[in-house]
């Protein structure tokens, strides 16, 4: 029997046995799965990098074949039976683990008040999906198994088990820099990928993962290729300027929803807004998976015909990319708390309704980036609290060494960033909102940082 | 965590300063599940409960030039000690946090405690908030920690962690 093959424009092909991993091609062809195809890997990045439309589906299968080397590699290096008995809630895994992203991926999770990973483990568990029909079918025990090692909390599987899926170094990160890498065009995702897959081993029996030193280049070209990544991709600043519109409209939205004016909502998301809280339990599965990107971009055409005039024009705005510009604010009034910026806001309100935008808050959009997200990588400094999870370790001497230590020279590359805002405003305003910002910054008292 | 909760941590500590990164992350853990709002997301590691949330907070104010760090490697298995700088007191004094000083007794006793208490006690409530039940959250952290339940210390860290226990299980 043939294998079922995918072409794919990072591995060539993926291919999957039909005989032994049938169900496995049974999961890919689920309805919930199927729906990965329809939601965007990057949200709006395609706003800047006009070839970023690849889908989480593409991603997903990408992960599950990299799964696949890495336990079959495990499986030559090291006690088979190990590895065997976890490999189907692996593979099953590294499939679904986005399972329950919502439309445009991370970016509107605060619009629709969402943790995608809770969404993933709903649908894996809920007996009335297909993916939960597929596993159950498979092994009885196989839909907790998945669910568990989606949840990062869970403490019921060995620690490599999460930790090949979620950590430092990890199959999703491998597949998702080199295929944003080349979708966006940056072209900076280039590491020695398969030596990462196939030299990883582990340590402590079975409760840690390691790589051996002659690995310790391709983990430092990886570590750059996430850090260029990051810094031309994942936070360009006119892709946040658009996720900021999205977040302002749905705040808007929200609002009004609260005080009882009608938004004009599609049946879909009708259905979605009944419950108070969009979380599992609370929100039927089917209800949360039927709100798709379209759903979205139907609605906010919707929007632009709104009678509320920010509503409309930042709808409008959207569609038509018709974007905000970034300002830098004047640092906070007290080094201890990074959110008080003093004057910024009202001054900043003031100049935007002198300008005749009546509704500030909608042409003011703060874009707060917390410092995890600005680092590529982030290693735990005390080898008593360092495993696979939080740190990239190399064997020297028979002892696991953090890579950073291992090659002092990484240091400026995953040295501590600081949190980051910035404001998005009108480009109508931007030359005086950039001025305001001076005047207050060469007002301020001299802080500690 | 934000700065202005850590420097108010921190001054719990006095002049010596907090020693060791995984005491503060125990003690981060116990304060929030004892209901300081200080919003850090945890995992289970191989030394208990850990937040990067935690490692960065305390890394990007000592880059800030807010918090001194002293000690660690070379050697890779010592220990780093973290105070205030004098700056940063001085701001403390001129910004109380009055939310996290309803913690101060907790907390400062937290600081003071045994490290090996604090690692396994902190284990067997994270292992606590997964089933919602001591017995087998003790048993569970002890399989994980490769200690007996039945020692004294582990039966210690059992009465740290239910001393803690303020939220309802998962």
């Amino acid at each position: 029997m043939s294998d079922k093959v995918f072409r794919d424009p990072l591995y060539n092909y993926i291919a999957f046995d039909r005989q032994r991993d049938g169900w496995l091609i049974d999961l890919v062809n689920c309805r919930e799965v199927q729906r990965l195809r329809r939601i965007h890997q990057l949200g709006v990045s395609n706003f800047t990098y006009p070839g970023a439309d690849h889908t989480r589906f593409a991603h997903s299968l990408g992960v599950t074949h990299l799964m696949q080397m890495v336990l079959d590699h495990l499986m030559r290096a090291s006690p088979a039976a190990k590895i065997e008995g976890a490999k189907q809630a692996l593979l099953a895994t590294a499939l679904l683990h986005d399972v329950g992203h919502g439309p445009f991926s991370h970016l509107f999770e605060p619009c629709l008040g969402i943790k995608h990973e809770k969404w993933s483990i709903a649908v894996v568990k809920d007996e009335s999906t297909q993916v939960h029909k597929v596993l159950k079918k498979q092994d009885a025990y196989l839909p907790d198994h998945v669910a568990d090692l989606i949840d990062s909390k869970n403490v019921k599987h060995p620690a490599w088990q999460r930790a090949l899926m979620s950590s430092a170094l990890d199959v999703d990160r491998l597949d998702y820099l080199r295929r944003d890498s080349l979708f966006t065009g940056a072209g900076y995702g280039h590491f020695d990928w398969h030596r990462l897959l196939t030299t990883i081993e582990f340590y402590d029996g079975e409760t840690d993962l390691v790589w051996p030193v002659k690995s310790a280049m391709a983990v430092e070209e990886y570590i750059f290729a996430r850090y260029y990544m990051y810094q031309n991709v994942y936070f360009h600043k006119t892709t946040r300027g658009f996720e900021q519109l999205l977040q302002a409209m749905w705040g808007r939205a929200n609002k009004f929803r609260q005080d009882g004016t009608n938004v004009n909502a599609n049946p879909v998301l009708e259905q979605f807004w009944k419950t108070d809280k969009a979380e599992p339990g609370k929100l039927a599965v089917a209800d949360y998976l039927n709100v798709e990107e379209f759903t979205v971009l139907e609605q906010i055409q919707r929007w632009t015909e709104h009678p509320d005039k920010p509503l409309a024009d930042v709808a409008r705005r959207f569609l038509e990319r018709d974007g905000f510009a970034m300002i830098e604010p004047p640092p906070p009034v007290n080094a201890l708390k990074t959110d008080d910026l003093g004057e910024w806001e009202p001054e900043l309100h003031r100049l935007l309704q002198s300008k005749g935008y009546e509704v500030p808050e909608m042409y003011c959009l703060a874009d707060k980036v917390e410092l995890k997200y600005l680092q590529p990588y982030a290693e735990e400094k005390e080898s008593k609290n360092q495993s696979a999870v939080n740190t990239i370790r190399v064997m020297v001497d028979g002892k696991p060494l953090a890579i950073g230590q291992h090659l002092p020279r990484l240091a400026a590359v995953i040295a501590k960033a600081q949190d980051r805002v910035a404001y998005y405003v009108p480009k109508e305003i931007r030359v005086e909102a950039m001025q305001l910002s001076k005047r207050l910054r060469d007002a301020a008292p001299k802080a500690a940082t | 965590m934000n700065r202005l909760q850590l420097a108010t941590l921190l001054s719990w500590a006095g002049d010596a300063g907090l020693q060791g990164r995984k005491r503060l992350q125990k003690v981060v853990f116990f304060l929030q599940e004892a209901g300081c709002p200080l919003n850090c997301r945890y995992t289970l590691h191989n030394y208990g409960p850990y937040s990067r949330d935690v490692a960065d907070a305390c890394d990007e104010m000592v880059a800030a030039g807010l918090v001194n760090e002293a000690g660690g490697p070379p050697s890779g298995d010592m220990q780093y000690t973290y105070s205030l700088t004098p700056v940063t007191r001085q701001l403390l004094h001129q910004m109380p946090d009055a939310q996290m000083q309803a913690f101060q007794e907790r907390g400062t006793a937290l600081i003071s405690e045994n490290l090996w208490t604090l690692e396994l006690g902190s284990t067997i409530l994270f292992f606590y908030l997964q089933s919602g039940n001591w017995e087998q959250a003790l048993n569970g952290a002890c399989e994980f920690k490769k200690v007996s339940s039945h020692l004294q210390a582990s039966q210690g860290a059992l009465a740290l962690a239910r001393r803690f226990e303020a939220r309802p299980a998962n």
